[in-house]
């Protein structure tokens, strides 16, 4: 039964990891950038759905959207700043610029919104499960729910509509989407600003498991051994890459710790990450690429 | 004859000034307190520390100083951080004068009491007053015979615990001992009590069903929630955590979907104004220890003193921040406090404001109800326990003042 307890947290928590890879797991697609910055842009989606939600009392499904698009506006605004400036150049020098943008985001977000917690409590129906012994307390069912509501829409968004199969040319190889006469530029905004509603939907359902602060921005650094393991330019990939975190963190928690090894679950994915770069290099999904020297 | 004239004027002058200029001298007497607290980094944005302090300084300047004496507080930012701690009181004690620079009072974070501890209690030998309870620096291990310099606001973890522990002695009903978990974060400061708790349930008679450690920075801990229910415990008592640590809502949330009777008893820094409002609905209930009195309770005349301050410097806190601003009144106080007596005594001096200090019986200008205590263990031995009310968003009394000397003997 614990097991069963233990997996079933672990799938839930997983399902909120995974939405948050998607978001780096875009941007690394599209630009062959990794996005350092993806705590503080988790924290900030989390921030502007709060204004919304919690601050003008908006309703849920009013305040949810709004939210996600200002933070789409945000990720847009931010590309347009910092990362189209540096189109052409070295894709590493856009993931430094990530770095130095988690810096400068992490001070604003403190020096804005203090270093207080917000009680962040959605008020959504209670969907509380319970089996026997077995709970599943209703913000994790929420979580897991809204995350994948959340990974759908972005995949039929993907994969169903127009924009989305230019974003995967583009994906695929930005000179031959530009010969097709797409603008590489424009799709690059707009993977960014979906990259961050991503983000920023993780954000409010990994908060509304507790609270939200500046510190929230620490579950950012999940998504590294989340996207790493699942290969950083697979989609399928981010989502296999985040149950395998959460279950395994899940279970870390439920029978290695009790043995001792107090505080393992919070490397245990990183051993995890280890372990699959050396079998397989570009992750479990990602795609193998022979680079001729 | 010029010149004879120049030199028979400037003696002259010099004659007539020099009972002038020492008499100056006499009045304007200084006493510096290095005062180490967040104003930027990790805690900067904890603003009502600054502003306690601020005011604080600004009360006793317009009372006209403290038995003459002009106190200036030398406030710098440590950042929350200990090297920068360490940075601000080597600077502070290398370039104040000695006679003047007679205290440390501020966060002193008890990283930077052990890093200091040979340095300050052996070789510059100046009184410092933290905000750090920690068992190692002023616990049974520690303490004046260890550490002859280092003074505490408040009990220490270990004391703290043991008052909890006693509450949930009388508060337990049932025939059988009461089965206590215990949740603790994997740091220094979180298994600070550990060992003396361990002790302490033996003598009462308490039996610890479970232990959990939960990382600071941990999202979900439905695993040790799981493994504590398994426990069946009657009481839960966790420490070692902050109100903007990532894990205190989460457990708080957790803990009350699994274990909703449970009672759930904290140490200082979780009976805070932060905690109820960042765990919401899930803190209604929580029971804590304070070592000070909380902003609700206007009818106590220290809260009133530093309400009537607020309202005169016109101070807008934002949310969870009038405790801090009451924490830096405290600071500011202890200072004064350690002045006021050291004066008094007649020896200013560090040695002198030690010894002072160690005499000093105090009631915190009331906070204490009328209570007073004795800085003899250098320590505050006053705490109270107090139960949460999200609806009020506040903590409400739930004992009288104890004395944790007096308590625990």
């Amino acid at each position: 039964m614990d097991f069963v307890q233990s997996l079933g947290s672990g799938i839930l928590s997983g399902l909120a990891y995974g939405l948050l890879g998607l978001g780096l797991v875009l941007i690394f697609r599209a630009s062959e950038a990794f996005n350092f910055a993806v705590g503080e842009f988790l924290v900030i989606g989390g921030f502007l759905f709060y204004i919304l939600y919690f601050g003008w009392d908006l309703p849920f499904l009013i305040a949810l959207p709004i939210g996600l698009g200002a933070a789409a506006v945000f990720g847009a605004i931010v590309e347009r700043l910092t990362i189209k400036p540096l189109m052409g150049r070295p894709a590493l020098s856009m993931t430094i610029v990530t770095l130095g943008l988690s810096n400068i985001l992490a001070g604003g977000l403190q020096a804005t919104a203090g270093s207080n917690p917000y009680s962040f409590s959605l008020g959504l129906p209670d969907f509380t499960v319970e089996l026997g012994i077995l709970i599943y307390p209703s913000p994790q069912v929420w979580a897991g729910v809204l995350s994948l509501v959340f990974f759908s829409l972005v995949l039929f968004f993907l994969y169903r509509t127009r924009w989305g199969l230019v974003i995967q040319a583009t994906s695929e190889s930005q000179p031959k989407a530009l010969c097709f006469g797409i603008n590489a530029q424009f799709v690059l905004l707009l993977v960014w600003a979906i990259a961050t509603v991503c983000i920023g939907a993780a954000g409010i359902v990994i908060a509304n498991l507790g609270a939200l602060s500046y510190q929230t921005s620490l579950v950012g650094l999940r998504a590294i051994p989340v996207v790493l393991i699942g290969g950083l330019d697979s989609i399928p990939g981010a989502l296999v890459g985040g149950l395998i975190v959460g279950v395994v963190e899940a279970l870390t928690g439920a029978y290695v710790e009790p043995l001792g090894l107090i505080g393992f679950k919070e490397v245990v994915p990183y051993l995890v990450l280890l372990v699959t770069l050396f079998i397989r290099p570009y992750g479990l999904f990602g795609t193998v690429r022979i680079e001729r020297v | 004859m010029k010149k004879n004239c120049c030199i028979v004027f400037m003696l002259v002058l010099t004659l007539l000034l020099f009972p002038a200029t020492s008499l100056w001298a006499q009045s304007s007497k200084v006493i510096k307190i290095g005062a180490p607290i967040p104003l930027g980094g990790a805690g900067g944005a904890y603003v009502g520390i600054a502003w306690g302090y601020n005011d604080c300084q600004s009360y006793f300047a317009a009372k006209g100083g403290i038995r003459g004496y002009k106190v200036v507080y030398l406030v710098e930012d440590n950042r929350w951080d200990v090297i920068t701690e360490i940075a601000v009181i080597n600077r502070q004690l290398t370039m104040e004068p000695k006679e003047e620079l007679l205290l440390f009072c501020g966060n002193l974070i008890t990283g930077t009491l052990k890093a200091l501890s040979e340095k300050i209690n052996k070789e510059v030998r100046i009184p410092s007053i933290a905000l750090s309870y920690s068992v190692e620096m002023f616990g049974s291990k520690g303490g004046p015979s260890k550490y002859p310099y280092y003074f505490s606001f408040g009990p220490d973890y270990s004391q703290q615990v043991g008052l909890l522990l006693r509450y949930i002695k009388r508060d337990h009903k049932k025939d059988t001992p009461p089965r206590l978990a215990v949740v603790y974060s994997p740091t220094e400061y979180g298994r600070d009590p550990l060992s003396d708790l361990k002790e302490d349930v033996v003598r009462l008679g308490i039996k610890i069903v479970a232990e959990e450690e939960m990382a600071i920075t941990a999202s979900d801990v439905t695993a040790q929630i799981i493994n504590i229910r398994k426990a069946q415990p009657d009481y839960i008592i966790w420490h070692g955590f902050l109100p903007g640590m990532l894990v205190a809502p989460v457990f708080l949330k957790t803990a009350r979907q699994y274990l909703p009777k449970v009672p759930i008893l904290g140490t200082h820094y979780q009976t805070t104004l932060s905690m109820i409002l960042a765990g919401a609905q899930a803190a209604d209930g929580l029971i804590g220890v304070s070592t000070q009195v909380q902003w609700e309770e206007t009818n106590n005349p220290f809260v009133r003193l530093v309400h009537e301050q607020a309202a005169k410097s016109k101070r807008q806190f934002p949310a969870g921040e009038p405790p801090n601003y009451m924490g830096g009144w405290i600071l500011g106080l202890m200072a004064a406090h350690a002045v006021d007596v050291t004066v008094a005594s007649g020896d200013v001096s560090r040695e002198g404001m030690k010894k002072a200090l160690e005499k000093s019986t105090w009631d915190f200008d009331g906070m204490y109800e009328g209570r007073k205590f004795s800085y003899a263990s250098h320590k505050v031995p006053m705490a109270r326990i107090y139960k949460a009310s999200f609806a009020q968003k506040q903590w409400n009394p739930i004992t009288p003042w104890l004395n944790a000397d007096e308590e625990l003997k």
